[in-house]
Order: structure tokens, then sequence, then C-alpha cells
């Protein structure tokens, strides 16, 4: 199952150095390899690489796989790993065009608060609010996921990149019966946890909890939400309302919309090929001026 | 015996409640109102780290007991 929202956020600069995001809410997050194929793959984060869009490398990925059957492609792994150098090649070439100063402040030292004199090679204090912002607004993240015939073996492997990489990431596989959400992880962690990363930060911080973040964590997962194994409709389900409900999360903390749009789902079952369980049209948007 | 309204306790449990935002929050509505953009510290914390992810594992034991019942 792989499921996404369709919102894409812009940020547009005014030119005084203030600015405004601005959405387009039916991007495509997420795609089947080539056609007829029986791998799909789903990203969250940095929505394009400029003038080459993910769509694009996703069909050189299968027009590669396709044009080199000397190199195997026996799995989902090797999938990923293809996936892993062709999209690293594009991502290295293109961060310098798209955040020029990413590397110029990669190679000052932090900021420290209150130094005296600080060293030119340090980074002053905006430039350390541009830098953690960069390394965040530059993370892209796949999910490939399928199986390759002639085994039928649905497996599923994340790869995720950014800056700080020096070489293209090794994927990682997803866990058999195991769900995982990317791109707003907070908002879900609070729907099935009850609490996110930060209220255990601040708990801990706060100096009035006496035993260690392993005891706190140990009572609060206690109220973590379990289900079974699903059902493929039933898992449908799951999906969609976990991404429905960060949408509306999202709208009603009066925090920018950057989840939102038609959910899109697909599903690879072990005996059909990618199938589109809810798939936007192409005049999608269009459609927005219905009432 | 003091008898307490029902307005008067409301406001008195109000009372306890803080008032307004967290001063992050504040902090963080002022800079988006300057700038137009979140901090990434606001975002990390509100969000979460987009590098990281959620993971829940389904719970096999669960379906064998329903399947169990039938």
């Amino acid at each position: 199952m792989l499921g996404a929202d369709s919102t894409s956020s812009m940020f547009v600069p005014s030119g005084t150095g203030a600015g405004l995001f601005h959405y387009f809410n039916h991007n495509q997050k997420l795609f089947e390899v080539g056609e007829n194929s029986t791998l799909g793959m789903v990203t969250w984060g940095l929505g394009g690489l400029g003038p080459v869009s993910h769509r694009t490398l996703i069909a050189n990925l299968d027009d590669d796989m396709r044009a080199t059957p000397a190199i195997p492609v026996r799995n989902v792994q090797d999938v990923a790993t293809r996936w892993a150098g062709i999209f690293w090649k594009a991502y290295s070439a293109q961060l310098p065009v798209i955040a020029p100063d990413w590397a110029p402040l990669l190679a000052k030292s932090p900021f420290v608060a209150g130094a005296q004199a600080p060293s030119p090679q340090t980074r002053t204090k905006d430039e350390e609010d541009r830098f953690q912002a960069l390394s965040r607004d530059l993370v892209v993240g796949f999910c490939i996921g399928g199986y390759v015939l002639p085994q039928r073996v649905t497996t599923a492997f994340t790869v995720v990149f950014h800056p700080n990489l020096t070489a293209e990431p090794i994927p990682i596989v997803m866990p058999m019966f195991q769900c995982q959400w990317f791109g707003v992880p907070n908002l879900i962690l609070r729907l099935i946890n009850g609490y996110d990363i930060s209220i255990v930060q601040s708990l801990m911080s706060s100096g009035k909890w006496k035993g260690t973040e392993l005891e706190l964590r140990g009572i609060l997962d206690k109220f973590q939400l379990a289900h079974p194994v699903l059902p493929i409709r039933d898992a449908i389900d799951f999906v969609y309302t976990s991404i429905y409900s960060t949408i509306k999360a999202m709208k009603f903390s009066t925090l920018s919309q950057v989840c939102g749009g038609p959910i899109e789902l697909a599903v690879i079952t072990s005996d059909r090929r990618f199938r589109w369980v809810r798939h936007k049209s192409w005049d999608s948007a269009i459609g927005e001026d219905k009432t | 015996m003091k008898k307490v309204q029902r307005g008067e306790d409301s406001r008195d449990k109000a009372g306890e409640q803080p008032q307004g935002p967290a001063p992050w929050i504040a902090s963080m509505h002022d800079h988006f109102q300057r700038t137009g953009c979140y901090r990434a510290d606001d975002l990390n914390r509100l969000l979460g780290d987009p590098r990281d992810s959620v993971a829940v594992n389904a719970d096999a034991q669960v379906q064998v007991h329903s399947l169990a019942s039938k």
C-alpha cells in the first residue's frame, strides 16, 4: 500500500528577505515505476530538482532497468539500490544550483551565541538559521515497494537524501506488517502514540520527571493504538485515514497547509500489478472551482 | 459552608490554566509574520524531522486471536 497527499509548497521571496508560502494542491507524489509495472514509489520532502522532475527520474529508472538487462534486478532491493544511484547523481549535481549558499555555509563552523569576536569561519545567527532551514528543506525521501518477477515477494525499501550526505544512501528495508509515515511525522505520531518526540523532550528537561527517558516512554507507550494485520481493503482505509487526519490536523491547528489536496492511493498485491485505488484525474485542479 | 456557584467554580479552574499560547508558539507566529516562513527549529518541533519516520507494527497476535474465534 502506498499513499500520499498532493500539496506542493513553494516559498516566494519578496526581495526584502521576507516572503510567503504558496501552495499547489494537485502535485504528484505517488508514481507507478514505468507502465504495467509491479513497482510503485512515493516521495516526500523536496518536490523536485529544479529542471529535473521526480517523474522524469523515475521514468529514467524504468528505462535504465530495461536498457541494461545485464545488470540483474532480482528484487526490490536491487531496484531501490539502482534508484539511489540515479537520484544521487541528479541530486548532488543540482544541489549547488538549487541552494548555492549550502556549500559555503556547510564549510563554516556552527554559530555560537554570545561568542566574543566570532571568527569569519563561524556562521552568524542569520547564516545558522539559513543553514538549519536548508538542512530541513533539502531533504527528499522515497519509498519503493512491490515485487520483481518471477518472485512474488512484496517488499518495500526507503531511501532518504539530505544535503549532508557525501555518497548515495543505502536503501533500508521496511519490515513486513509495518506501516510507516514520512514527511510530517509528528502529527501521526501524536495520533498513534498519544505523544510526540517534543513532548518527551519537554518533560525530560522540565526537571519534574525523576525517572529515565526509557521509563517515561515505557509508561507512554502503553497507550499506543495497536491494530492487527489488516485485510487489504481495511489497510487501504487505514492509510487513507492517516493521511486525511494529518491534513485535517494541519487545517485546524492554523498552521500553513503544507499537507493537503487529493489523497492518492495505490496497491500492489502479489497476484496483480500496480493498481491505483485513488488517482486524481488530469483535470482535478480545474475542478477546484466546483461547488 | 461556602456555596460555590457553577460560574465561580469554572472561573477558578480556568484561572489555573495557562493563558494564551506557549512563549515559543508566540515567537514562532511573530517570526512568521515578519518573514513569511517558519524557523527550522519550530517546524522540527511541530511537524518532526523529515528524515525520520513513524513506524507502527501490526500486531500479528491480534489476527491470530480473531481467526481463532471464528
